[in-house]
């Protein structure tokens, strides 16, 4: 007996990633527009000192952004509540996206940067590591293991717009090297495949695909 | 003549175009409302000649308004591939891995290895998720919209191929080649006219690139929508005339019997009756083809003489299955499934087309007798004017209903069940097109409609239009 197609079965990881990309960031660029910002040592060594409260399951990822941030809260709401939003509901993202707000805090707690992190777009970094990377890796990995720790300290200074003390072609080749998503095939592909279910989307309502090419027989 | 976008488009006259308080106004259907390509996008390769005839055909004075401008946009390449059939040569493998490549199949556990290894998909598969089913590495600069209104009348839209759209013409050119008729370009005539029957309609003329420029037209054969038909029609006598069948119905009306000499006569979309059929071959002698397919899977099978509709010899297989999706026995009644493999951007599986049948083998080839499903109702209106269903289809989408029922019992009181949509704005349109005692109730999920395939209009009256107009009446299925 044949069966019927189900319909396609989404894992957190996807959801999360699919979730990602529906917010349309485009990589290439931020990447063209970086300005100075601290070394990926002081990043990653905040990134080890995550206290354990911030990974805590229970932890309320409204009421923690509405501590850490403050008034930069209040006047990004309208971007930053989706976020948290998406990823309130899977451990990963909540843990990602805590660990993000802890950067911001640790800057209060811990002393400044050497160069202070921008603050202009932190939905966009809190997004990037509690969709994108929190997809990909855990951030309990994060914090213990030296390349993911890396990775995690280059993803929050690239997603708030910012380089390390490096020239251009270094950062850019020791991203590609430990980006995580590059080098996972299966959840590569359903980002893919996200991207071009919306891309049919867009040239089937396209104007010129309405055009109709002239026909011979009804269909 | 220059359109406002620098092509050189038809428009030298316009249609009424009806006020936007018409509760039968139709915006899609306003003059040109739909063009957005160049007239070099749009025929890259027509010579001078080619634009010299187009150009008499859409400013003879007998032409209908045009409606629509469109043209096959093929380049040199594509008219090249476009003018030969597929190759069919170990096609399954090959559209079996494009299928399994689909980001629809991508959680499906498998194995996928043999044709029946894949699940059945059906109409809602596609409404879900038509993205899915679209190959990455689809070639989405030959993508040109399609839509099907399917069994709920809620539209599908389809990503159809430019070159397999253009390809429908050499398909054609085979069946009638294949009918023993002989179907050369003459400059004399139109190659192609494409007919319907509808209150409101796109028309256009083209050129067929892959026919030695050869001219072709759409056109609306409602009386109402154009004064110079017949004089059009008779001075342009088109060497094969396509439509479904209450279009191909029109040309047994007086004024043309006996003045057409089309070389073959091609019917599709709904099911071409029997005694249709008769009366067109009757009244032109000629060969009359009945093309089955859906929109989703292209042509899939022909009837040439009333039989069964003979598996077209292209990347297309069908099999017969039973409810529970077995394959019935041989011979047995079950709902035809096809595996489509024309349209590049559309590579279908096991589509289940809701249509019934028997798989038969004839002259050695595989064959669906007996098939049944496509739907073609036609209501009557106060007075004893004839509607047929696409008129309802037309002005119930535009209402944005995403499904309907709509009856009319023998006294010809109608009853709409529209679901979601504008009430009102179906209520107006209704009593406008038919002048009937109506009643419209709204719905809110197509569920709610009923299980199964359910049918999207039914008139107790229809079978007298029919018998009027030739017409198989309702559905049989």
């Amino acid at each position: 007996m044949a069966d019927r197609l189900a319909p396609a079965a989404q894992s957190p990881a996807e959801r999360a990633l699919e979730q990602w990309a529906r917010l349309g960031h485009d990589e290439e660029a931020i990447w063209a527009g970086l300005v100075p910002g601290p070394t990926v040592a002081e990043v990653a060594g905040r990134l080890s000192a995550t206290p354990r409260e911030f990974l805590d399951d229970a932890v309320d990822l409204r009421a923690l952004a509405g501590d850490v941030l403050g008034d930069g809260l209040r006047g990004r709401l309208r971007w930053i509540d989706p976020v948290l939003r998406d990823a309130q509901g899977w451990s990963a993202s909540r843990r990602g996206v805590a660990v993000g707000l802890w950067v911001y805090a640790s800057e209060e707690v811990l002393g400044p940067f050497s160069r202070p992190l921008l603050r202009g777009a932190p939905e966009r970094l809190l997004a990037a590591l509690g969709l994108r990377l929190a997809a990909v890796v855990d951030p309990y990995r994060w914090l213990v293991e030296a390349d993911r720790r890396e990775e995690a300290a280059r993803a929050v200074l690239l997603w708030s717009g910012q380089h390390p003390d490096e020239d251009y072609p270094t950062a850019r080749s020791r991203w590609s090297a430990l980006d995580s998503l590059r080098r996972d095939q299966a959840l590569r592909a359903a980002l893919g495949d996200y991207l071009h279910r919306q891309e049919v989307g867009r040239r089937l309502r396209e104007q010129r695909a309405r055009e109709a090419a002239a026909r011979y027989a009804p269909e | 003549m220059t359109a406002p976008d620098g092509s050189e488009g038809p428009g030298e006259r316009h249609p009424d175009d009806a006020p936007e308080t018409d509760p039968l106004r139709l915006p899609e259907y306003a003059a040109q409302a739909a063009v957005a390509l160049t007239e070099a996008e749009r025929r890259p390769t027509l010579s001078a000649g080619g634009r010299v005839r187009l150009e008499a055909l859409l400013t003879d004075p007998d032409a209908p308004v045009w409606t629509h401008t469109a043209g096959d946009r093929l380049d040199a390449e594509a008219v090249a591939r476009a003018g030969v059939p597929r190759p069919t040569d170990g096609w399954l493998e090959e559209h079996l891995a494009s299928v399994r490549a689909l980001p629809a199949y991508r959680h499906h556990p498998g194995p996928l290895r043999e044709l029946e290894d894949f699940p059945l998909v059906d109409r809602t598969h596609l409404m879900a998720d038509i993205g899915g089913f679209v190959p990455r590495d689809a070639d989405l600069d030959r993508l040109v919209q399609g839509t099907s209104s399917g069994s709920t009348g809620h539209a599908l839209l389809i990503p159809d191929d430019l070159e397999d759209v253009a390809r429908t013409l050499t398909l054609l050119r085979g069946l009638v080649a294949e009918a023993g008729v002989a179907w050369r370009p003459d400059a004399s005539r139109l190659a192609l006219a494409y007919v319907v029957r509808q209150r409101r309609a796109f028309t256009y003329a083209s050129t067929l690139s892959t026919f030695d420029e050869a001219l072709m037209a759409r056109l609306n054969l409602d009386p109402a929508a154009w004064p110079g038909r017949d004089a059009f029609l008779v001075r342009l006598d088109p060497q094969v005339v396509s439509g479904d069948p209450s279009a191909l119905a029109s040309l047994l009306e007086p004024g043309l019997v006996g003045r057409l000499h089309p070389l073959a006569l091609v019917s599709s979309a709904t099911e071409l009756s029997a005694a249709l059929r008769a009366d067109l071959q009757a009244a032109y002698g000629c060969p009359v083809l009945d093309l089955y397919g859906l929109h989703e899977t292209r042509p899939v099978a022909v009837s040439p003489d009333g039989g069964p509709h003979r598996v077209l010899d292209r990347r297309v297989l069908v099999e017969v299955l039973d409810p529970e999706g077995r394959a019935v026995a041989a011979g047995e009644r079950g709902e035809v499934v096809v595996t489509a493999g024309e349209n590049p951007l559309l590579p279908l599986a096991r589509y289940r087309t809701g249509d019934h049948g028997r798989l038969v083998m004839l002259d050695g080839r595989p064959a669906i007798a007996d098939l049944e499903g496509r739907e073609s109702v036609t209501f009557v209106a106060a007075g004893g004017r004839r509607v047929p269903s696409v008129d309802l289809t037309q002005l119930l989408q535009t209402a944005g209903a995403h499904g309907w029922r709509v009856e009319q019992d023998a006294e010809g009181a109608v009853t709409a069940d529209v679901v979601r949509g504008d009430t009102e704005q179906v209520r107006a349109a209704l009593v406008a097109l038919l002048d009937r005692p109506l009643v419209v109730r709204r719905l809110e999920r197509l569920a709610d409609l009923g299980e199964g395939k359910p049918r999207r209009y039914r008139s107790a009256l229809s079978s007298e239009a029919a018998r009027n107009d030739g017409v198989n009446p309702a559905p049989r299925d």
